[in-house]
């Protein structure tokens, strides 16, 4: 099995004058072809520095400290971030939390896919843009596809533009999708529309996918395969049943006592920090890093 | 800023009455300005020579605003004037609003040691009053048309680099310009064709408002006799002229200083429909 995305013990820091606030802590994660995988943690865990790790961009920035090994389809990000520039857009897209504020107010929505289906350079017609355009946005089950292409972002509804981006995301083929706390900023019932119909998409195209949240019922529908990662560190790795049916880090467990349910009382007191939390990575049967199974 | 159709802006332009004033004004001066040749009654009198029969004239149906000390007519004068004036402000414009705002744009995206130097050196073009600093340019160049020009454009830059780089700095945070960075867009890209359009009704707004106030910086240059010279019309200079007169041959210098009124106060009440309009944050 290949991976597309492979990181090894990686670590991040951030340098600012004479100090250094180390975000991430050595995790090591890995996404097969065509699988569908979850991190999870809280606000500032580094979830998000890690997507932006994966698309070479955080590396780039002054400041940055890096160590380990991130291998995304095939480069490797240590030494050569900018080989990532060519494949964004392409081999490895992305979609956000707030669809609405992620399309740019002054283009209408085909102005929007010709950059995405152009990005990198790539020469498309305007006839043919438009075309691959409508075939995208009727996959999504746009109704009017013709229409939405016409309008502008704030014409559109947010459920709509969330569409629109899972359309623009998957139009030029990706090997490998980067869902930021997709559709966080939509209610309810509309995420998990577009979530169903994003877990359809990908299935059917066979699309890797890393799935970056702190929802965990969203988690638990859409992932094949779930990390947690508890302030710069993996915590936990297993299977998405195994790790539900039997979470067995202190994190996990605080973490999924903490999901509100419909039944029954308030939140549990959680304590913010416990020094349980940081107990050393459980790794459910089956699971481990490729090159550990190798070793 | 809220994003709006233009249509909707046009909406709400329209149900305010003072706003259209504004436009009304505005479309007057400009139509006066362009037709000059045709309509004024003695386009002879724009240059030094007068009807030295009629000098001094109170108002009359000859000459609706009187003549001057040389007998030229002062309606004629007033309207090509007004050519000179908005010419003026549309020259300074055309090139301090361009600089000002890719300077704006640089400051606010690429941020770091670009935008210290370039916010600090606006600063320090803010902190001196304007009239001052354009009659300190002027106080070591000759006092010529294009001179004023260039000293009112040297002062005038840094207030579309600051208006600019607040646009950029709220702008730069929406998604959508994470959106195109993460599908590869280069800087420029970035700057350009997705942040620029978004700043477009900030600067159109503030572009209408600084119409009027170049009109009345460059007429107090030349009410202080920095600007444009003699024989050319200038309403500044017709005012300081006239003032001399004051208070017995009084329409040399009232008409004259009621014209710039009515200029700046028609773009002012423009300026401000389209910022109600649009939402502008000038």
């Amino acid at each position: 099995m290949t991976s597309v995305l492979k990181i090894r013990d990686l670590t991040l820091g951030f340098r600012k004058g004479r100090q250094t606030a180390q975000v991430l802590h050595g995790i090591s994660m890995h996404v097969n072809a065509g699988e569908k995988v979850a991190l999870v943690g809280e606000s500032g865990s580094g979830k998000s520095v890690t997507a932006q790790l994966a698309l070479g961009r955080l590396q780039q920035e002054r400041g940055t400290l890096t160590s380990g090994e991130i291998e995304v389809v095939g480069h490797d990000l240590i030494r050569h971030p900018e080989a990532m520039a060519p494949e964004r857009g392409h081999r490895v897209t992305m979609i956000f939390q707030d669809p609405t504020s992620a399309l740019n107010p002054v283009f209408r929505i085909g102005e929007i896919f010709t950059e995405v289906l152009r990005s990198g350079g790539r020469k498309v017609t305007a006839a043919e843009a438009r075309d691959r355009a409508l075939k995208a946005l009727a996959e999504v089950h746009i109704p009017d596809p013709a229409r939405a292409l016409d309008s502008y972002p704030f014409q559109l509804s947010g459920g709509m533009n969330q569409r629109v981006m899972i359309a623009m995301a998957l139009a030029n083929e990706p090997e490998l999708l980067l869902a930021d706390e997709p559709g966080t900023a939509l209610d309810v019932t509309v995420q998990a529309q577009t979530l169903r119909l994003m877990d359809d998409l990908v299935t059917e195209k066979g699309t890797s996918v890393l799935f970056i949240s702190h929802n965990l019922s969203v988690v638990r529908e859409f992932a094949d395969r779930v990390y947690v990662i508890y302030r710069g560190n993996i915590v936990e790795h297993g299977r998405t049943d195994q790790l539900f049916a039997n979470p067995r880090h202190p994190y996990t467990r605080a973490l999924l006592s903490a999901a509100p349910k419909l039944i029954g009382g308030g939140l549990p007191d959680l304590p913010e920090h416990s020094d349980a939390f940081r107990d050393p990575l459980i790794v459910h049967p089956g699971c481990g890093e490729p090159h550990e199974v190798s070793a | 800023m809220s994003a709006k159709s233009s249509s909707v802006a046009w909406t709400e332009f329209r149900s305010n009455p003072i706003s259209i004033l504004g436009l009304i004004l505005v479309v007057f001066c400009i139509a006066l300005a362009l037709f000059a040749d045709v309509i004024t009654p003695y386009p002879e009198h724009v240059g030094p020579i007068g009807d030295f029969t009629a000098i001094n004239q109170a108002p009359s149906a000859a000459h609706w605003f009187g003549t001057d000390t040389i007998g030229r007519d002062l309606l004629t004068r007033i309207i090509y004037g007004f050519r000179l004036s908005l010419l003026m402000a549309v020259l300074v414009l055309s090139i301090s609003m361009p600089v000002g705002v890719i300077l704006g744009l640089l400051a606010g995206y690429l941020g770091g040691w670009v935008e210290f130097v370039l916010m600090r050196l606006t600063d320090i073009f803010l902190a001196i009053p304007p009239l001052v600093l354009a009659m300190a340019i002027m106080g070591f160049l000759p006092a010529t048309l294009t001179n004023a020009m260039l000293a009112v454009t040297v002062m005038w830059w840094p207030w579309y680099t600051r208006l600019v780089y607040n646009v950029v700095r709220s702008e730069a945070r929406e998604g959508y310009v994470l959106a195109a960075e993460v599908i590869g867009a280069s800087s420029p890209h970035v700057m350009f064709r997705e942040i620029l359009p978004n700043c477009a009704p900030a600067v159109l707004t503030k572009l209408t408002l600084d119409i009027g106030f170049v009109v009345l910086m460059v007429s107090s240059l030349s009410f202080l006799g920095l600007g444009v010279q003699p024989p050319t019309p200038d309403l500044g200079s017709m005012v300081a002229d006239g003032a001399k007169y004051m208070p017995d041959a009084w329409w040399l210098s009232i008409f004259p200083a009621l014209a710039i009124m009515v200029l700046v106060l028609g773009f002012n009440l423009l300026g401000d429909g389209l910022r109600e309009a649009f939402d502008a944050e000038v």
